[in-house]
């Protein structure tokens, strides 16, 4: 009876963590060998990797609401001309990216603030805040903020920010969820952690911040992206020198969430050093420049 | 004896058939929806959609190419390239069984059941009335049309994006 009841966990997350999936070599297969060996807390284990595995609908989910509680207490900016650019270019250097397309699409808002701050919630919903994009002078430079957050996006460093402890809870909900009819226990308790999930991701964007490992890589990804999209990733150093002397010690932006610009400078430096700078035709030139000038000069 | 002669050589066929069927590789499409291009690149011309959940039939993938993949559509007749990462191994099964139809709920209820975080989560979410996603449609009604990408990448010099960042 035993060897009956214990992957019932794993058939559960399964319902309740995704869409239903087959095919070879899946999840379900994994779980299940797991599952079928008499240690429980290898049964447990599975459930939690299998949890992991979060599908892109449910991502899109994730971010749609994360996004909702950073803008709860933020004001958008709404010019037309300044939202319209940074969707066009934050598009383009998505397609340069290992992750040109998610659930819903990646989309940019600016937010009305002077902190030097950003935003990246799962799925490709992109915040960035004015006083951020005064760190900028250039499309290049503006390229560099986007194509950090871009990473930040393709690397699932949001998902990661979820304690394992949901997991667990999700297991729970999924077992007395059933079919989820609005207004359902089942689907109560699925949604409180859902809520739960929301605020482990939106207290690290805002306040604990990511890694200082996660915060690297997302920079070391940007320069891949600039490169290969044509900007020079000379351009990024050149934007934290800027943050650097902006940012404040102490301040609720940038300064309490992200490694010092100076981490940051010396390790894209030393990326940088060696390698060739990117050549830009000046008639190509003069047009980023313009553009740049059109949309967010006056930001 | 012709007639049994014809018999043979139609099964042969048609078993020919299910074999090179089940020698096609498919896949489902993992998002809302996704582009089929005239060639392996987001700039080439497009000849229809995918949605999500769609399962496509596998053509061609080049040798070495980690970005794009040539499909056939579930409906037989749309081919063309997509990207892969719109693209999983796995099968997405969007629908229920009728179990849950036997449990009372109502169809959208049962297209939505048993699938984690969708949107009748978002709904209940939203039902407590502390967060709202105005802003957040807001952002995501923003389209950049395939023309306006083009003309960016062209006219500010950026490379051809065939995708993949490594």
């Amino acid at each position: 009876m035993k060897s009956l009841i214990r992957p019932l966990p794993v058939l559960f997350i399964l319902g309740v963590m995704g869409c239903a999936s087959m095919g070879g070599g899946d999840l379900l297969g994994t779980a299940l060998n797991v599952a079928s060996n008499p240690s429980v807390q290898q049964t447990v284990q599975a459930v939690q990797t299998a949890s992991q595995e979060i599908t892109p609908e449910q991502e899109y989910y994730i971010g749609r609401a994360v996004a909702a509680n950073i803008l709860a207490t933020r004001k958008a900016y709404s010019e037309q001309a300044a939202t319209d650019y940074i969707n066009v270019l934050g598009r383009s250097l998505s397609l340069y990216s290992d992750r040109p397309e998610t659930f819903g699409g990646y989309h940019f808002l600016i937010m009305d603030s002077d902190e030097i701050n950003a935003f990246a919630a799962p799925g490709g919903l992109i915040l960035v805040t004015r006083g951020l994009l005064r760190c900028a002078d250039s499309e290049e430079t503006v390229a560099a903020i986007l194509a950090h957050e871009i990473s930040h996006v393709v690397l699932k460093h949001g998902l990661k920010a979820i304690s394992n402890a949901r997991w667990t809870a999700a297991v729970e909900a999924g077992v007395n969820a059933g079919v989820q009819v609005a207004g359902s226990p089942g689907l109560q308790q699925l949604t409180g952690v859902f809520k739960d999930s929301i605020n482990d991701i939106t207290n690290t964007l805002v306040n604990s911040g990511y890694s200082r490992g996660q915060e690297l890589e997302a920079d070391q990804m940007a320069l891949v992206i600039m490169r290969k999209a044509g900007y020079d990733p000379q351009a990024f150093d050149e934007m934290l020198k800027v943050m650097k002397s902006k940012l404040k010690p102490g301040g609720a932006d940038f300064a309490k969430t992200h490694p010092d610009p100076q981490i940051r400078i010396t390790a894209v430096e030393k990326t940088l050093k060696g390698q060739p700078a990117v050549s830009v035709a000046s008639s190509a030139e003069n047009t980023r420049q313009a553009r740049y000038r059109a949309a967010l000069g006056a930001i | 004896m012709r007639i049994v002669r014809l018999c043979i050589a139609a099964c042969l066929v048609l078993a020919a058939g299910v074999v090179f069927a089940a020698d096609q590789k498919q896949m489902s499409v993992t998002v809302k929806e996704t582009p089929v291009r005239a060639t392996a690149s987001f700039l080439g011309r497009i000849l229809g959609t995918l949605n999500y959940a769609d399962r496509v039939t596998i053509l061609d993938q080049p040798a070495g190419s980690k970005s794009w993949i040539k499909v056939r559509g579930p409906d037989g007749k749309l081919q063309g390239w997509v990207s892969l990462s719109a693209l999983q191994d796995k099968m997405i099964v969007l629908k229920s069984g009728s179990e849950n139809v036997a449990q009372g709920a109502s169809t959208g209820e049962v297209a939505l059941a048993g699938k984690g975080f969708n949107e009748s989560v978002e709904k209940e979410y939203k039902a407590e009335g502390k967060v709202d996603y105005t802003w957040v449609d807001r952002m995501q009604r923003i389209v950049v049309s395939p023309d306006q990408l083009a003309a960016f990448i062209n006219q500010g010099g950026l490379a051809s994006p065939e995708g993949g960042a490594q």
